[in-house]
This record gives C-alpha cells, structure tokens and sequence, in this order.
C-alpha cells in the first residue's frame, strides 16, 4: 500500500470511466482513462501505469488480445479484465490467458476496489515472489487465474483452495461464505466470498463445476488461514467434479 | 368445387340411362312391331282358311251366288278391306268391290309374283310368303294374305266351269286388310314407352344426385369446410363423420392429423418465441449492464459514505439492492439466452433424478413435503447433457414445491418407458421413449394460464424468481429432441411430463 499505483481504465462507455474514476480517486488511486485500444496504447507508451482495467470488447480490437499484447511489452503490468457479457466463458478465457481479475458488470463500488487493493498489495511483493508464489502449490494442481487452484485426488474428487497469492494480497479474513453441501458450483463462478477487515468482499472463482460433498470445517469455524499451513489443509471446498476433462483444459497447470 | 362432380356424375348417370333405356326401347318396340304383324299374319291366314272351306261345298255345287254372299258378309267385316277370287288366267271372278269382277291382274303385281316369278309357278308357298304390306290405292297401310284354292277330285266332275285333273292350282284367295289400327296400336305403345324412358331418365338421374349428395357430398363438404377453418387459422376444429365407410375413415384420419398439425404448431410456436426472446434477451441483457454498473458503482459508493446517516443509508440501500437484484436478472436473461452447446453423452436419468432431489432435498424437508420417487429399473439410457437435465428436474421439483406450499403434500416423480408411433413410417413402426413424470398435490394451475408458463418471465409467484425457469428448461428439453408437456387442475395438483427419446443402441453407459 506504500505505493500509489496509477490505474488506467478503458472502456467504451463512458459512466463506466466515469464511475471507475470517482471510485478510485476516492481511494487515493490516480486514474488515467481511455476509451478504445489505439488511445490507450499511446498512453501506455506515454506514461507509467501499473495497473490496467480493459473493457473484453473494444473497438477494434478484443479486450484479450490487448491485454497479450501488453502483457507482452511490460510483463509487469497487471491487467484485468471487465465485461458486459458477464458470461463465465468470458472470464474463464480471461483468467487463463493471464488476466490478474475478472471483473463482471455490473460491480458495486466493493466489487472494483476490492481486485485493485489486491493487485496493488501483488504489485508491493517483490518481484521474485510475484513469480513464486502462484506456484507455490505442489504440482498436481490446476490454477484458474492466479487466485484458485484445484487438484484432483485419487477418489475421484477435486479439492479447490484459493492460492497462497490470493492470501497475501489480502487484509486478514473475518468471515468466509461457502456454498451449501449438495449445492452445485460452477467453473468461472464464485467458489468462496472472503470479508476481510478492510471490508472488502473478496471472491474466489471456482476452477472446477460439480456437486459440493464437503467443506473444510476448520478454515469455515476458525475463519483464519494462516499462511504457514501445509497446503493440503488449505483447501476449502471438495467438489464431485461433473465434466472433468474438459475443464481442465480450461485451467493452467501448476 | 361441389357443383363440379354433382354434374359430372348426372352426365354419366344420365348418358348411361339414356343409352340403355333406348336400347331396350327400341328392342321392346321391334318386337311389339313384328309380334302385332305376325298376329295379323295369323288371324290372316285363318280366315282366308275359313273363307276357303266355308265356300268350297258352294263351289263343288257351283253356286257362284252363295258364294259371292258368304264372301260379301265376310268382307263387310270390320279389319277387311277386300276378298277376291282368281281364277288362275288372273281374272277376278269373284270379289267384295264388284267393280273388280271381270278385271285381270297382271302376273308381274307383287300378289303373283310370289308364285309366277319362277320359271313354273310356285304350287306351294310358306305362309310368310304369301303376304305383303302395301299402300293401298287411299293411301292407307295394308296388309294382303293370298291362299290358293286346290284342285279336288270333286271339283273336275262339277257341272260349270269343270277343270281338268291335272291342274293343281284352279285359282287364289285374296285378302287384304288395312294395317290402321295395328299402326294406331303400335304408336300408342311407342308414346307409352317413351314416357316411361323419360321419366326412368329423371328419376334415375334424381335419385342418383340425392344419393351421391348424401352419402358423398355432405361429408366431403364437411371435410372441405374443415380445411377452409384451418386455413383461416382455427386448429381445433373436429370434424363429425362417424359413417364407417371410407369417407368416414378420411374424416378419422383428417382428425388425427389436425391434432398431431396442432401440436406442432404449438411447439414451433413455442420454440421461436424462446429463440426470438433468446435474441432480444442477449441484447437488452449487453445494453443494460453498463448502465447498470453506472448505477451501482455510485449507489454503492454513496452508501458507503452515509456512515452515519441512517436514514440516507436506509434509502440508499433499497436502491443498492435493487440494482443487484437487476443484476440478477440480467445475468438469468444472459443464462437463457445463451446457446450453449449441450454436451450429450448417454445418461441414466435416474441417476440425474436422485442428483437433483438431493439438491432441493433440505427446502423440501423444511416443507413437510415428501418426496415419492418411482423409477423404473433398468430405465434405458438416453443422450443427454446430464447438468442440463438435472437443471430441469431441480426446477421442476423447485416449482411443485412451491405449488405446494408449508402444510406438506407429496411429489411424485416416476419414470417408464413409452412407444410413441414413428410418424414418418407409417404403420407399426414405433420409438421408445423414456417418460419423467413429475406429479405434486399443489395448487394447480388455472387453465388460462396453462398454455403460457413455458413463456420467459411468466410467473406466478410474487417478488421470487425470474420467471425463466419453465422457459430454460423448455428450451432445454427441445434441444434435446424432447417435449414437454403440463397436464393440471386447480385445487389439485401439476403434473409435468418430460418425453425424452431413447439412446441409440449403439450407445454405452
């Protein structure tokens, strides 16, 4: 937080710039705002921006090849990605392709701020860890994005778990919403819902669909993860995972 | 159209008629003909016979004035014109017209002819040969019998005009008669029978349209009438035939097909306004959300701010969770309207069935509600997507259970198999279909509103749902080459059945 990270919002409507800039200027965030790729591109090469939120569909161009194409000039840059099709395909492809977040609009002023605090708190790690730390996970998993991870077990099940990454960027957990046992979860959709102390909601995407058959009674009870846990006890959620194969295609391996 | 086949089948009636009436007319009318004339001939011939012998015993004793009387009252007879006697020279010895006697007859005169044509005269002659039809001197239709008078031995020893031994023939009777009341007969039969064809012909020709148009065109005008209805858009439209014969199994048939034609104008019906609504739900649903994150942003924004104020909080809260709850229904809309590509795999739908009733098992619990499940073993497989499926069954049980409200009641879900006919081939051919019932004790839903629930946002309950459930799961069955169907009654409950059809053989589990 020690940073002041500059933010540079594209979309093509305007009341979304608008409203991503008050939100931010409000949180002492310094906002540049562009409305398709070209003029975003030249600020990119004009000024040093940290963080960017790009719009799936500009003119011109798709919010994921620009976001590859800057990824690939400052592979620092942290970039998310919003949309008006809140379809989790959308934010699947997203995530996999390496977007930090998956924004779907419409978002409360919570739902903004809470992937940029996050990302800022990413962009005040050091750079070795940045790398690491997604991967800290013994192989054996699947990561969707940068946030989850799912593993699949012998039995058949999958356990899914929230990186070690998420947990530092994030102010300590008060209370974790889990979905009900039997209820179904799908891939790209909310996994758990973290309320931190900062109160901000913070939700993880599920990597895997499928039946939850069980969830981890201490992490729900004790509502505290402590970074230092073996991992295997970080998981969160045991799903029955309804079409395996094919999802995994989606996730990256860890 | 009708006019056309009632004449076509007058005509042919009519020129049938017409043709055999005139023919047995005119058989019936020559026969009458010859039967009159050969009575005639007949009667002809016997009184020339009668004349002969009764005159032969006057001759024998030669006296010509007896028989000159006997001739003369003969003749004065109605239906006699002329009785003369030859003599074989051809003088006229003896007649009815005494300004014949003493004239000679020409042998070339067609009542010799007969005889004196060949070389010796003819001494015989068969009865149809010796009479002639002519045109007497009045212009009046006769008919002349000749009949020669034999030589006897009693005749060559008389006393007058003796003729020799040798001649075989002394001289020939002659008769004429006129023809003008047989004619007179003949023509009245002719009239007769000829009014008699006429009115065969009318009759005939009424009757057979009275029949026709009973037994072939009523129906068919019925069936003609029927069509016009659906063309002019009213589908249920039945037709009454109950005859057993042919038309009435064309009515059967009509029938059949007007309810299957129904049926799939309902579905088409329905399936385009899903995919219509899909369309326009895709757009509205891109549209809206960026106005709404506007929305949200800054009423979230603001609630943050009025810490303290709690009133201001108050207010601003409604208007945060209502955006959300656009939100909501936004996303639904975006969820509906997505084409997803079904996944189909071969499924054991009880299995999707068990699946969904876990999922709503907790709310159903709460309820007081019990659940009956009735699945048939070793239900064959069908091709499916099993989340879909189960998306369907978890709304179906979801919506029986809020048609049955908090005092309990029991849904029944049970599953068989059905033949339902292959329309394409015709008799016998048939498809099995697996069949999921799901049956509640609820409500019931009133029959106006039975042909809109599968419509997207219909709902019936207040403030809860997007009302899309039904349209999903519709849409879902339908991608799957199904149907769905709603059977209910108010005050007594829903039952919805899904027909899903059966996995290929081929398939494996």
């Amino acid at each position: 937080m020690s940073e002041n990270p500059r933010i540079l919002v594209i979309d093509d409507e305007p009341v979304v710039l608008d409203s991503a800039k008050r939100i931010l200027n409000a949180e002492g965030f310094s906002v540049v705002v562009a409305s398709d790729g070209e003029s975003a591109l030249r600020i990119l090469e004009s000024e040093a921006v940290d963080i960017v939120i790009s719009d799936l569909m500009l003119p011109g161009i798709s919010g994921i090849e620009f976001m590859e194409k800057v990824q690939r000039q400052d592979p620092n840059l942290v970039v998310m990605i919003t949309t008006g099709y809140s379809t989790l395909e959308n934010g699947i492809a997203a995530l996999r392709k390496g977007a930090f977040e998956f924004l779907p609009k419409p978002f409360t002023f919570e739902e903004l701020l809470s992937p940029v605090m996050r990302a800022a708190r990413y962009l005040a790690l050091p750079l070795s860890d940045r790398v690491k730390l997604p991967n800290a996970e013994a192989s054996g998993c699947y990561t969707l994005g940068m946030e989850s991870w799912a593993r699949v077990e012998e039995d058949g099940s999958g356990l899914l778990g929230f990186t070690q990454l998420f947990l530092v960027s994030i102010d300590r957990i008060e209370s974790i919403d889990f979905p009900d046992v039997g209820g179904e979860i799908r891939q790209g959709g909310r996994l758990v819902r973290c309320t931190t102390a900062d109160e901000l909601p913070h939700d993880v995407w599920s990597p895997l669909s499928g039946r939850v058959l069980e969830i981890n009674e201490d992490v729900a009870r004790r509502a505290e993860v402590s970074g230092e846990t073996p991992q295997s006890r970080r998981w969160l959620v045991r799903v029955l995972p309804a079409d395996l194969e094919k999802e995994l295609l989606n996730l990256n391996p860890g | 159209m009708r006019g056309r086949i009632s004449y076509k089948l007058i005509a042919a009636t009519c020129a049938v008629v017409i043709v055999s009436v005139s023919v047995f007319a005119y058989f019936l009318l020559s026969s009458h003909q010859r039967q009159l004339i050969a009575d005639v001939e007949r009667s002809a011939n016997q009184l020339s016979e009668t004349i002969k012998s009764s005159t032969r015993y006057d001759m024998l004793l030669n006296r010509p004035e007896s028989v000159h009387q006997i001739i003369s009252t003969i003749g004065k007879q109605e239906g006699i014109e002329k009785v003369r006697i030859f003599n074989k020279e051809g003088e006229v010895i003896l007649s009815t017209d005494a300004r014949d006697i003493g004239r000679l007859v020409d042998k070339e005169t067609e009542e010799c002819d007969r005889c004196h044509s060949a070389d010796r005269p003819l001494e015989t002659l068969p009865v149809s040969e010796r009479t002639r039809i002519f045109e007497s001197a009045a212009g009046v239709r006769t008919f002349g019998i000749i009949n020669p008078i034999y030589n006897e031995p009693g005749c060559s020893n008389g006393g007058c005009h003796a003729h020799s031994e040798d001649q075989k023939v002394l001289g020939v009777l002659d008769i004429t008669m006129p023809l003008d009341a047989v004619d007179r007969d003949l023509r009245a039969g002719q009239m007769r029978l000829l009014t008699f064809a006429v009115l065969a012909i009318v009759a005939i020709s009424l009757m057979t349209y009275w029949l026709v148009e009973y037994i072939v065109l009523k129906p068919i005008g019925k069936i003609v009438e029927a069509t016009q209805k659906i063309a002019a858009g009213d589908l249920n439209h039945t037709l009454e035939i109950r005859t057993r014969d042919e038309i009435g199994k064309l009515g059967e048939s009509f029938n059949v097909m007007m309810g299957e034609l129904a049926d799939a104008q309902r579905q088409l019906i329905q399936s385009n306004k899903l995919s219509s609504m899909g369309r326009l739900a895709a757009g509205v649903a891109h549209e809206i959300n960026n106005p709404l994150t506007g929305v949200l942003t800054y009423s979230s924004f603001l609630l943050k701010k009025a810490d303290e104020d709690d009133e201001l909080k108050e207010d601003l809260n409604v208007i945060v969770r209502e955006t959300i709850r656009c939100r909501d229904i936004v996303k639904s809309l975006l969820d509906f309207s997505r084409q997803s590509v079904s996944e189909k795999r071969p499924i054991q739908v009880n299995e999707t069935i068990q699946n969904a009733y876990r999922i709503v098992q907790n709310q159903l619990a709460i309820q007081k509600i019990r659940v009956d499940l009735q699945l048939q073993e070793d239900l064959p497989l069908i091709e499916a997507d099993k989340n879909q499926i189960q998306q369907v069954l978890v709304n179906l049980l979801v919506n029986a259970a809020d048609a049955t409200g908090d005092d309990g009641g029991v849904i029944t879900v049970r599953t068989d198999v059905v033949e339902r006919p292959k329309p394409d081939e015709g008799h016998g051919a048939s498809d099995e279909w697996v069949r999921i019932r799901v049956s509640d004790t609820g409500c019931g839903i009133p029959k106006e509103q039975l042909g809109k629930i599968f419509d997207p946002f219909f709902t019936t309950k207040v403030a809860k749902g997007t009302g899309l459930g039904l349209a999903i799961a519709w849409g879902i069955v339908e991608k799957h080459n199904g149907e769905l169907e709603v059977a209910s009654e108010v005050g007594k409950g829903t039952t919805f059945t899904i027909l899903l059809p059966k996995a290929d053989s081929m398939a494996w589990a």
